[in-house]
């Protein structure tokens, strides 16, 4: 890109004579979502973004030849005398990632195709805070020889195309009969539902300095087998039948690599590029976080979740009152139950992630404690029908604190009726049973704890 | 609630990456009247309305203006995607995948009317995706605002166009004059918020129907812009510098009318309406229930509805009510119906819900929501093992029939017909779990830790009240040991002494005590225990039932008309009880066969089976079945009654003969109230003869006997059965009763063979008897001969079986008579001679043939003169000639066959149709017709009425009648 910006617009945009929106084979939500990371100095753009495989990517303004071209990363260069671009050291447009598959087939009805898939940094004007935007991207254009069904397969989805008539040839890509641009915006310091993650990974990087070989994703300019499909399309796949629906389009030769029929044709080759960010911390989520109380026995149960694709040297750590605990890791969970005695019981667990392995900060979570709610009964045995139908609901519910603490027993709340459950002994058990005369019993009902705890089940309905 | 708005889309982005030849120079600026600028776009603020709960986009737009529009679904008036009839969700939202809030197209032209630009300002509604089925996908909308030029030049050049909204530049190179510029600005938005795109506020046609901003049809002027610029005005300068010319000289296009449409907000929302749950449960055999549940306002009506989509054969749900509870929580309503479904085999694969609500205090509109149904998926539990670092995850689909497979989310498949799944090995578990079904049904729980090496006390102690009886209680408690060895339960019965009643394993959170006693307060306690520990429940006291009530009376009689002994008591006036049970005394542990459970309303029972010449009562009680386990009451007991015994046998049994007829004669029994005579034959079974005799009968006549050896037996009866006297000698009976059925064949030999049914008893053989015929051969008239007596043949054991003789002697063509009479000794029977069995030895064989017809013509009719040759058998008695009609003559040297209609040809003499004499060689046919061909066949006849007669002569001979 040069100085010469181009002011250009988008988004969900379909081609005129193209009705997309069929089916999705690779599953509809096959992206998976990601992070982006807090906004950066300038409040303009998240620090990074980080994809459920841990690979965190920043904005790259690097190019050996300075000129905004890879490798490593394609750019605007700054623009003299704009300070915010001499600050930040780019122009209007710069890639946290940037995938691209371009091909023509070879057969009698080719067919021409790009496909651009990136997380993208742009100003919307003058290059000035107000006009930053950064947003997903994932544009289909597919110029093609006869009218039909092309179904598209990316590494992230399938969309059916049908063109019912042809433009004249012409050689601006908005001139192709399948034009289908996505950008989707997203803020910073979010977690953000994917267009085009998880990130593909280029297998291979030549240009890269070797020193840059564990910094870049890919060096921007090499054709290159990838990885990182969620569903292991790492190609684009183009198919063509006619406006029958059954007829093949013959859009690639007899003999080919990839042994595909004639109205098939694969493209396994990307240019990729992204740069690793240093700043990122290693993806983290506490996803329970309790303790329990038997008869003095104190513990607290911490369970977290951190990156698909941590190192073997990934680890976390709890820390309760000051006392660290390591995780057991499996995958990408860490779970650990932690003795802490019968003095009052902490109030929140911190764990902290960590992954030597790979570029990337500890990330430290804290989670209030509560206790556990456990619902092992909810069931609704009903007589009658109509305003005469009586039902009998029985809840039963525990804590896992068994109110031997100083701070005595839980007290569990029944919603959405606001009864409170008795507490039947020793142990939290708590069985309740609300009669409805002709009213309309809940879809599920949900126990709330003094304690903090919250369960919910759904009733069983025994119709009589 | 999946009815969220996901269209977060962008505001305006770079399309900085295009590779070729066009591009777009700079920001436009709508330039007000006073023609500065303000912004890069004129277009101004639009607030959205709240989330429509039916379709998932904001209920209403307005723009800066105040004009409030609603997605337009007026077909006369608005474009949208049609319907699909097969997708529900289509169906819910009343359209396909694309609808408008409101939109504005202009078209401008050149001179030669060929189009320059194709200007599209929309306020969109889009469904982004389908599922794998082709339905639109709720959760996929979009909303956005959009300006999409689409532009056609003639040259290269920078083009400007001026809009309502603004101005945009476009440079083209490589003009093709079709698409040379393609661009589309789309700003997504979200309910309940304010948004600028690139346009509003909203075009207004000046012709609009009132309650539209326009009517689609082109050609409209308008009012509307930022601007007020309510025209398209497109000029270009070419490469050269010079000013595009469009045609004629024309260097600016201009377009001063729009294609609008939009429908204007009618100030109703959609009755609010969450869905939270849509579920089915069904049993094996087909029995189930669909279970709905909903929240809507307090004051709304919900009612379940037949799916759109749903067959008729499965409907379910036509126009059902929910219940409403109108106050929880405050403000808002829930709702709920399970409907018992009886033949749930087939089950709606989709269900509307609809909430009305004419009574809000702002009108609504109502909602409709087509919504799957999926099987109820109940996750019961999810425990994790720190010690053995196993998780165990419980889960039951309600679809019992269907049996749908569960699978552990991101873990695998359930095992078929299995509740459970276990992980092994499991050194972090997850805080959570889902498991699906493949009906469709899901749910999640949290997953509990069991600590390690707890053996905490059971609690909860409960008691099934449903199953409770007099001696057992089902207990219930809640496990919270994981280290236990089992549960053991001891009872203390008040003022008694506690005794361990029960056991269960580890796990175990149930156990049913047995062996209590009635109407007793016992004191429980669970104890866990380990190899070393226990821990034991707080006590639960908890009392067993009484007894039921018996019967208050019962009463037994000796039946004067059957072997059986009546019992009748009064019902017990317990309304628990279910049934009653009858013991006897002499076995008071175990109730009469078929009396162990008669109904409660049953109150009288016949025992069959009493023991005789005893003494006995009866108990009757009352039964109450209850979970499995039957209580009895105390009985109430008949009155003893005894039994009459065995009559004593009748003595002195004598049997004697006289012809046929044997007398017997006996001592009677002084117990017996009846007598039978029973009669043996050989060594046959005994059968009883005549009537039952009177208990003082002492003698019998058994007349009319066949001939046999019989011995007897008299039975002596009363009601407590019968005894036998002993058996009587043997007497024997001789029969000589007439055979019947005699026939006479030929052997292989041709002699004749008799046979005959015997009628005797006891004879000592057959005397057989025969005489000879002489046959005329003039005229072939019999005349028999007289009777020789032959070699006696065997007897026949027994009567009715057939006998049988072989003529050895008879004289070869010669015809004779049989008869045979039984013989006793020297006394012959009754003669069998009706009929006589006749009999020819050797047989007629078949003749040569016939030697001439001569056919001719006499008087006006015809007649044919038939010869042969005579026989010389003297067993023949005549011809048989026969004639076909109506031959068709065979091809020459063929056999003639006369397979057609037969005419037996004869003189007067025998009017049977038969030649007589079997000197006879010539007959006159006189019956002939002329004009047609006729042939002739022949064959031997024995005497008249023997019923003997040769075979068919098969070469006939033809004559022809001119």
């Amino acid at each position: 890109m040069n100085a010469h910006r181009r002011l250009g617009i988008t988004a969900l945009a379909t081609a005129l004579l193209t009705a997309p929106l069929a089916g999705i084979a690779c599953t509809v939500d096959s992206a998976k979502p990601f992070t982006s990371g807090p906004l950066d100095a300038e409040g303009l753009f998240s620090e990074y973004v980080v994809d459920v495989n841990g690979v965190a990517l920043q904005i790259c303004t690097d190019s050996y030849t300075n000129d905004g071209a890879p490798a490593p990363c394609f750019y605007d260069v700054v623009e003299v005398g704009v300070p915010l671009s001499e600050r930040l050291g780019r122009g209007g447009e710069a890639f946290m990632y940037l995938a691209n598959s371009a091909f023509t087939s070879q057969g009698a009805a080719p067919v021409t195709a790009v496909i651009v898939m990136g997380v993208e940094t742009a100003f919307l004007g003058p290059i000035e805070k107000g006009f930053q935007t950064q947003f997903q991207r994932l544009r289909t254009r597919v110029n093609v020889d006869r009218v039909g069904q092309y179904k598209v397969e990316t590494p992230w989805g399938i969309k059916t195309y049908t063109v019912t008539n042809l433009l004249p040839a012409g050689n601006g890509q908005n001139r192709m009969e399948i034009s289908d641009p996505i950008d989707i915006a997203f803020q910073a310091d979010s977690i953000v539902n994917g267009l085009v993650s998880p990130f593909l990974i280029a297998d291979q990087a030549p240009l890269l300095r070797a020193e840059d070989r564990t910094r870049y994703v890919g060096d921007g300019a090499t054709l290159t087998t990838v990885t990182g499909s969620p569903c292991g399309n790492n190609y684009v796949r183009i198919t063509a039948v006619g406006l029958d629906g059954i007829t093949p389009i013959p859009i690639n030769t007899a003999n080919n690599a990839e042994g595909d029929p004639v109205n098939v044709y694969t493209s396994r080759l990307f240019t990729v590029m992204g740069k690793k960010a240093p700043l990122a911390e290693v993806p983290l989520a506490i996803t329970g976080a309790y303790y329990s109380r038997a008869a003095g026995t104190n513990s607290v149960t911490v369970m977290a979740e951190g990156s698909t694709s941590a190192t073997q040297a990934s680890h976390a750590t709890a820390d309760v009152m000051g006392t660290s605990a390591a995780l057991d890791k499996q995958g990408n969970r860490y779970y650990s139950t932690i003795p802490v005695g019968a003095f009052t019981l902490p109030q929140q667990v911190s764990v902290t992630a960590m992954d030597p392995g790979i570029l990337s900060r500890p990330n430290t979570k804290t989670a209030h404690l509560t206790d556990l709610v456990s619902i092992s009964k909810a069931e609704a045995v009903c007589t009658g029908a109509g305003a005469n139908k009586q039902c009998s609901l029985s809840v039963i519910a525990s804590s896992s604190d068994d109110g031997s603490g100083a701070d005595g027993k839980p007290v569990l709340t029944l919603k959405p009726f606001e009864v409170a459950l008795n507490y039947a002994s020793a142990a939290a058990a708590f069985p309740a049973s609300i009669t409805l005369n002709g009213a309309a019993l809940p879809a599920s009902v949900t126990v709330v704890s003094s304690k903090g705890g919250v369960g919910t089940r759904r009733v069983t309905v025994i119709n009589q | 609630m999946k009815n969220k708005l996901i269209a977060t889309l962008v505001a305006a982005t770079l399309q900085f990456h295009a590779a070729a030849a066009l591009a777009q120079q700079a920001g436009g600026q709508c330039e007000l009247p006073n023609g500065t600028a303000t912004t890069a776009n004129g277009s101004t603020p639009t607030h959205s309305g709240p989330l429509n709960p039916v379709d998932g986009f904001p209920e209403y737009l307005v723009d800066s203006n105040g004009v409030a529009a609603q997605r337009c679904l007026d077909a006369a008036l608005c474009f949208f995607d049609p319907i699909d009839p097969a997708d529900p969700f289509s169906l819910q939202i009343g359209s396909g995948g694309e609808s408008f809030w409101w939109s504005a197209d202009a078209t401008v032209s050149d001179a030669a009317g060929n189009p320059v630009l194709k200007l599209g300002m929309a306020a969109e509604a889009a469904i982004m995706q389908t599922d794998a089925a082709g339905n639109l996908l709720n959760g996929s909308q979009a909303a956005f605002l959009r300006l999409r030029f689409v532009m056609g030049v003639p040259v290269d050049g920078t083009y400007t166009v001026k809009h309502p909204y603004g101005v945009d530049v476009f440079t083209v190179v490589g003009a093709t004059g079709a698409r040379d510029v393609f661009s589309t600005i789309d700003k997504g938005f979200a309910p309940n918020s304010d948004f600028t795109g690139s346009v509003g506020p909203f075009l207004v046609a000046t012709n609009a129907p009132a309650g539209y901003l326009g009517n689609n049809a082109g050609g409209a002027t308008v009012t509307g812009s930022p601007c007020g610029r309510n025209f398209v005005e497109v000029s270009g300068v070419d490469t050269l510098g010079q000013p595009v010319d469009f045609g004629g000289g024309v260097t600016v296009l201009r377009e001063n009318t729009f294609g609008v449409q939009g429908q204007r907000y009618d100030g109703r929302v959609q009755t609010p309406l969450a869905p939270t749950r849509m579920t089915y449960s069904r049993a094996t055999d087909g029995t189930g229930q669909i279970e709905t549940f909903a929240n809507s306002s307090a004051t709304a009506t919900v009612t379940a509805n037949d799916g759109p989509t749903t067959p008729a054969a499965a409907a379910r749900y036509r126009g059902a009510t929910l219940l409403q509870s109108g106050s929880v929580p405050a403000g808002h309503g829930i709702d709920s119906l399970v409907l018992p479904v009886v033949d749930a085999s087939a089950l709606p694969p989709v269900v509307q819900l609809r909430a009305t609500d004419p009574t809000a205090a702002t009108a609504t509109d109502p909602s409709a929501l087509n919504l799957s149904l999926v099987d109820f998926v109940d996750l019961k539990s999810a425990v994790y093992d720190a010690n053995t670092k196993t998780l165990v995850v419980t889960a039951r689909t309600a679809d019992r029939l269907g049996n749908p497979k569960l699978s552990l989310r991101g873990f695998g498949d359930f095992a078929l017909g299995s509740d459970t799944y276990t992980i092994n090995n499991l050194v972090a578990p997850p805080a959570s779990v889902a498991v699906d079904s493949v009906g469709g049904g899901s749910d999640s729980a949290p997953v509990m830790i069991r600590l390690v090496s707890i053996l905490a006390a059971p609690t909860a102690i409960a008691v099934d009240t449903t199953k409770t009886t007099s001696r057992t209680l089902a207990l219930a408690w809640i496990d919270n040991a994981n280290s236990e060895t089992g549960y053991r339960i001891y009872a203390t019965p008040a003022g008694g002494t506690q005794r361990l009643v029960a056991s269960t394993n580890a796990n175990i959170s149930s156990a049913t005590i047995t062996g209590l006693n009635p109407a007793t307060t016992y004191t429980i306690v669970v104890e866990a225990y380990g190899p070393s520990a226990v821990a034991a429940s707080d006590p639960f006291v908890v009392t067993t039932l009484a007894l039921p009530l018996a019967p208050s009376t019962a009463s037994a009689v000796i039946s004067s008309t059957a072997r059986a002994i009546d019992i009748t008591w009064a019902a017990s006036q317990d309304p628990d009880v279910t049934g009653y049970a009858v013991y006897r005394s002499d076995n008071l542990a175990t109730p009469l066969t078929g009396a162990s459970n008669l109904s409660a309303a049953t109150l009288s029972f016949r025992d069959t089976a009493g023991p005789v010449g005893a003494s006995f009562s009866y108990n009757v009680v009352a039964l109450r079945a209850r979970a499995g386990v039957t209580d009895a009451s105390t009985p109430a007991s008949s009155l003893t009654l005894v039994t009459p015994s065995l009559p004593a046998a009748p003595t002195a049994l004598a049997a004697s003969v006289v012809d046929q007829t044997v007398t017997l004669r006996w001592s009677a029994s002084a117990t017996a109230t009846a007598q039978q005579v029973y009669r043996q034959s050989g060594t046959g079974a005994f059968v009883a003869v005549g009537a039952p005799l009177a208990a003082s009968a002492t003698s019998f006549t058994d007349a009319n006997l066949v001939g046999a050896s019989y011995t007897y037996r008299v039975d002596a009866s009363n009601w407590a059965g019968t005894t036998a006297s002993s058996v009587s000698s043997s007497v024997n009976v001789v029969s000589l009763g007439a055979a019947t059925a005699i026939t006479a064949t030929a052997n292989a030999s041709n002699q004749p063979v008799l046979s005959w049914t015997d009628n005797a008893g006891g004879e000592s053989g057959y005397q057989i008897r025969r005489r000879a015929y002489t046959i005329s051969a003039t005229n072939g008239a019999m005349t028999v001969g007289a009777w020789s007596t032959l070699t006696a043949a065997a007897a026949v054991a027994g009567v009715g079986s057939k006998g049988s003789y072989t003529d050895t002697t008879a004289v070869a063509n010669t015809t004779y008579m049989y008869e045979l009479a039984p013989l006793n000794g020297a006394v012959v029977g009754a003669v069998a001679n009706s009929p006589h069995a006749l009999a020819l030895n050797g047989g007629l064989p078949r003749m040569g043939g016939i030697n001439t017809t001569t056919a001719s013509v006499v008087g006006t009719a015809g007649q044919v003169v038939v010869t042969w040759t005579a026989s010389t058998n003297v067993s023949v008695a005549g011809y048989e000639l026969t004639r076909c009609n109506s031959v068709v003559l065979p091809i020459l040297g063929a056999t003639q066959v006369c397979s057609n209609a037969q005419v037996k040809l004869g003189n007067a003499v025998n009017s049977g149709g038969t030649v007589d004499g079997r000197n006879t060689v010539t007959f006159t046919d006189t019956t002939v017709a002329r004009n047609t061909s006729y042939v002739y066949n022949i064959r031997l006849l024995g005497g008249a009425g023997t019923g003997i007669a040769g075979p068919q002569l098969v070469l006939g001979k033809t004559a022809s009648v001119r």
